[in-house]
């Protein structure tokens, strides 16, 4: 920690320093969502260094910068990461060795809430475009289109800044808020790029098949379209 | 001519190896405390998430240091509780003369996580002192046990376990199945739709 008058760094004394820290809760509210999350991808992020590509030159980002220079849309991207590291009290073209860590957890799999799975009888056809039946006893099978896959939760994991040696950013809590919100975009970009969408969609195949033949099915079939 | 005795030679041998040893084993411990692990992590999820509850909390920090240095901040902040069954741990569906019997296991809290974009900043003072996330990340860390507490008794399982059988009711329902059994592996039992 850093505690300085006029440069002389002071003594850490215990007590010349107080902490105090309070919460309640104001209010809550309660939701239905319907989620079958299959694939989970859990990133540890370093900001900016995780954004940009590893040859970057900061200083180049800078002349853009100061200059409103427009360019192109990577160009542009850069010069919103570098206001966003400016904004956060960091400036990379001067020194390389300030970033923030965080951890972004993100999961896929099928968002069931609102479609005809959640409630069939809604809908005047049913699950029927989707569900189909053949055959009976041992040899009965099943072919099913599933909805693809997409993200269906993405969130920062909360972190103790005093139980990691991570370095303890100068941030203040709407700083914090403005970083992430700022990043969440371009780590949904990341995840679906390492191919979050088609893990889930696989996994979700290989789980409901399985419940599916547990509970009787000889064969369970997946079809790209509706039935 | 008499030998000098106790060379100092010796001296600087018994009294150098411990301070090389401590020296070393200073710069072991120092070593180990920086290096942090950073490993992504990527793993199949089986989990039906069937419901969720906000908690928006108000949190005041202040920290007092060196006798000058005053920063305060005051902020509300989401809290964001998942309910639902972790599949993974069995869920079965076996047909029991005319009807389906549905076993799984009770819903639980599968996740727990303050919404950063939720942040609502009244106030951050800062006197002789920029405010650092450990100023304040350290108690959002800590509310979330509370939240726990508080979300187990309220009645969020319940509704996550009643909207999972409403979901797997309707599908087999649709499906011409009409007479359903429940058994929840774990807190409840089972029931009849």
């Amino acid at each position: 920690m850093d505690r300085y008058i006029a440069g002389i760094s002071l003594p850490s004394l215990s007590f010349w320093s107080h902490r105090k820290e309070s919460a309640y809760t104001v209010a809550e509210e309660i939701g239905d969502l319907y989620f079958l999350n299959t694939s989970e991808y859990r990133l540890k992020l370093i900001f900016p260094h995780d954004f940009v590509d590893r040859d970057l030159s900061w200083w180049a980002v800078k002349e853009m910068y100061e200059r409103g220079f427009e360019g192109d849309e990577n160009q542009q991207k850069l010069v919103e990461v570098y206001r966003a590291c400016l904004d956060v009290g960091i400036d990379p073209a001067v020194d390389v060795y300030d970033f923030i860590i965080l951890t972004a957890v993100v999961k896929a799999g099928i968002n069931i809430s609102g479609t005809v799975f959640e409630n069939p009888s809604r809908y005047r056809d049913g699950l029927d475009s989707y569900v189909r039946i053949k055959g009976e006893g041992v040899e009965k099978s099943l072919s099913l289109h599933l909805p693809p896959s997409q993200i269906t939760e993405l969130y920062i994991e909360d972190r103790k800044p005093s139980e990691d040696n991570f370095p303890d950013a100068k941030l203040t809590p709407g700083q914090w808020r403005d970083l992430v919100s700022f990043l969440q975009p371009g780590i949904r970009e990341k995840v679906i790029r390492l191919g979050i969408l088609k893990d889930a969609d696989e996994n979700g195949r290989a789980l409901v098949g399985k419940i599916l033949k547990d509970s009787g099915f000889a064969e369970v079939y997946f079809r790209e379209r509706k039935l | 001519m008499r030998k000098k005795a106790s060379s100092p030679r010796y001296f600087y041998l018994i009294f150098s190896v411990p301070v090389v040893l401590l020296v070393f084993l200073l710069s072991l411990e120092l070593r180990d405390k920086k290096i942090e692990e950073a490993a992504n992590k990527i793993r199949r999820l089986e989990e039906l998430v069937t419901a969720r509850q906000i908690y928006r909390n108000v949190i005041y920090t202040e920290v007092k240091e060196s006798l000058i240095v005053d920063k305060r901040s005051l902020f509300t902040i989401n809290y964001i509780v998942t309910a639902g069954v972790d599949l993974s741990s069995g869920f079965t569906l076996k047909a029991d003369g005319n009807r389906i019997v549905v076993t799984y296991p009770y819903p639980k809290i599968l996740s727990i996580d303050a919404d950063e974009s939720s942040i609502d900043e009244y106030f951050a003072l800062e006197r002789f002192g920029k405010i650092r996330q450990s100023d304040y990340l350290n108690k959002v860390y800590d509310e979330r046990e509370r939240i726990r507490s508080e979300a187990l008794g309220s009645e969020l399982l319940e509704r996550a376990d009643r909207n999972l059988q409403n979901l797997i009711s309707g599908i087999l329902h649709d499906r011409g199945i009409e007479e359903i059994r429940y058994q929840s592996v774990g807190k409840g039992g089972g029931s009849e739709s």
